[in-house]
């Protein structure tokens, strides 16, 4: 056979393997990514190394194959060997490598056993101080944390739970949809959050959750609040006031550009990645701005930056260090604990309006970076 | 005085000029361009017309005809989705304005409004719409660069498509170029230029497999942009 007809073949049978994906036939599409990998790999070693592009771009293909169809200690053997031509190009190196990453991923959830929803999200933060592998301990932190309350919030979502104002999700909550951290590919810095499979049981009695919609609905949640916040985050998510919270933990999670510039998500396996950028804060806090104006010129806005000392949301304050001075503002009843907790000891910026005397009354909070 | 062809052919030399290294793709395009009804046609420049004003149509349909690279299951996959994303925010047909690297023109998408049964298949917007922009993103670069899909090769996240003029070896990629496909349902003119231009920032800085170009399909906007890879 040729590699022009093996490489046919494969394609044919990678394109079935795809269309059984979408239909749900799991165990069909891995039969046929088998035997594409198989017929693309003929194709491979057909390459001579006068064609090194052709030759990385099939041997990715390969492995990605391999890959897809659940056979990781094969896909691995090949990654492998596949490397260790010489006139392998060095694009196609990395993304063997990113592939090689994602299999060891893979086997040590298998090695831990427990098992996970189907569905990691991979989180890239890019840009600024960020380096390939390595970025800023707090910086990292504070998303992961960030990623982790959508997480919850997205759980609650879904389970039509009235919106949680005070303290952290339900021990139900955080037993049943447990985010886990694992390490990623080396470039950018990269993580992966997969969520562990909730127990049997019957967290919602008459209004289960599948734990696959999870990790879809935390995406479709992340993309209709960097793409369209006004329509297309009214058709994703119905609930205002889970709206207004969504929003602000998608804006926290977005850069201001001074540490970093870009932070993508993506759900394993999927082409298009939710992209955060200082362009998506942007759109998002214009989103939040209140639409009406104040009434009286003593209502004029003002910012206040400095360092968020104490916060009560009980007794509905904070307060904020500005340069040496410590200002009190009330009427917090709309903030949220997981969005404004993490942000104490944190440099922020307080929008206010002025209250009856020298009272400062709160509009919103952002984590300045 | 000029034929109309002469016309056309000093407006591809004076863009290709322009381009420079460009130059062979554009002058591909240029090769498929179409006499219909007295009027010839070139995704490079839609104003340009014997008499009245016509748009070229986007070629999103049988796909797997022309670019063999797409198989006949996956060609009507993504016309079936296209159709669905177009459905969501509009009526056929309707008026694509495409932007190839600076070159402006605009397209006309003429589709058959997907039936109920379409639009169950087609429920997940996220598939959806991924799916439908790789119909117009091939469509799009058939049409203002002539080139057509030659292979498509898997990733560990999806595919990518190689596209090279037609004809061209499909076991042989040295030359081809890698298509980078990116959709948006509802996404404004800012999103759908923030994905190019992160496109374009990610192949300057890696280890990009170039040539490569990136096609954004915005299908709120009726609006699609396109731009080389490591080249800015």
């Amino acid at each position: 056979m040729t590699s022009t007809q093996s490489h046919i073949d494969s394609e044919k049978l990678a394109s079935e393997a795809h269309e059984a994906l979408r239909r749900g036939q799991v165990d069909a599409a891995k039969t046929l990514f088998a035997q594409a990998a198989q017929a693309e790999a003929s194709a491979f070693h057909s390459v001579g190394d006068d064609k090194p592009r052709t030759m990385g771009i099939l041997a990715v293909s390969v492995a990605a194959l391999w890959y897809k169809s659940g056979q990781l200690e094969v896909a691995e053997q090949f990654a492998h060997d596949a490397s260790s031509r010489d006139a392998l190009p060095s694009f196609a190196r990395q993304e063997l490598r990113e592939l090689l990453q994602a299999i060891w991923n893979e086997h040590a959830q298998r090695e831990a056993g427990i098992s996970f929803v189907p569905g990691q999200v991979l989180v890239s933060v890019k840009g600024g101080e960020v380096v390939t592998g390595g970025a800023p301990l707090d910086l990292i932190l504070g998303k992961v944390q960030v990623v982790q309350s959508l997480f919850y919030r997205t759980a609650e979502y879904l389970a039509d739970l009235p919106l949680r104002m005070r303290g952290p999700a339900s021990k139900t909550i955080q037993a049943h949809y447990r985010p886990w951290l694992f390490q990623s590919v080396p470039g950018s810095y990269q993580f992966a959050v997969a969520v562990q499979k909730p127990p049997q049981g019957d967290l919602f009695p008459g209004d289960e959750i599948e734990p696959e919609l999870l990790t879809e609905k935390f995406l479709e949640i992340l993309r209709a609040c960097s793409e369209d916040p006004v329509d297309g985050l009214s058709e994703v998510v119905t609930k205002p006031e889970y709206r207004q919270t969504f929003l602000k933990m998608t804006r926290n999670l977005s850069p201001t550009g001074k540490s970093f510039s870009e932070i993508e998500i993506r759900g394993a396996g999927e082409r298009g990645p939710v992209v955060l950028s200082t362009v998506s804060r942007k759109v998002i806090s214009e989103t939040l701005r209140p639409a009406t104006p104040p009434t009286h010129p003593g209502d004029a806005e003002q910012l206040l930056r400095g360092n968020l000392r104490a916060v009560d949301l009980d007794k509905d304050w904070l307060e904020i260090s500005v340069d040496g001075v410590t200002r009190h503002v009330t009427g917090l009843s709309e903030a949220v604990d997981d969005l404004i907790g993490p942000m104490v000891n944190h440099d922020v910026t307080v929008q206010v309006r002025r209250g009856r005397g020298s009272q400062l009354l709160f509009i919103d909070i952002e984590q300045d970076e | 005085m000029a034929t109309p062809r002469n016309k056309m052919s000093n407006r591809v030399a004076r863009i290709n000029s322009r381009y420079g290294p460009e130059s062979g793709l554009f002058s591909q395009a240029a090769s498929t361009s179409t006499e219909c009804d007295g009027h010839f046609r070139t995704g490079l420049d839609t104003h340009f017309s014997l008499g009245e004003r016509m748009n070229p149509t986007l070629p999103f349909a049988n796909l797997a005809a022309r670019h063999r690279g797409v198989s006949d299951g996956i060609g009507l996959s993504y016309e079936e989705a296209a159709r669905v994303c177009l459905d969501r925010h509009h009526e056929s047909p309707a008026i694509f304005q495409i932007r190839d690297h600076l070159s402006e023109s605009a397209a006309d998408a003429v589709w058959i409004a997907a039936d109920a049964s379409l639009q169950r298949a087609w429920a997940n917007e996220i598939d959806a719409t991924e799916a439908g922009a790789c119909a117009l993103a091939l469509a799009t670069v058939e049409l203002v660069r002539g080139l057509v899909a030659v292979r498509r090769a898997e990733t560990r996240t999806g595919a990518d498509y190689y596209v090279n003029v037609p004809g061209a070896a499909a076991d042989d990629l040295e030359t081809a170029v890698r298509l980078e496909v990116s959709g948006t349902s509802d996404g404004s003119t800012i999103v759908i230029e923030g994905r190019l231009r992160q496109k374009l920032d990610q192949a300057a800085k890696g280890n990009s497999n170039l040539p490569a170009m990136a096609v954004v399909v915005g299908f709120a906007q009726l609006r699609i942009v396109s731009a080389n890879l490591g080249t800015t």
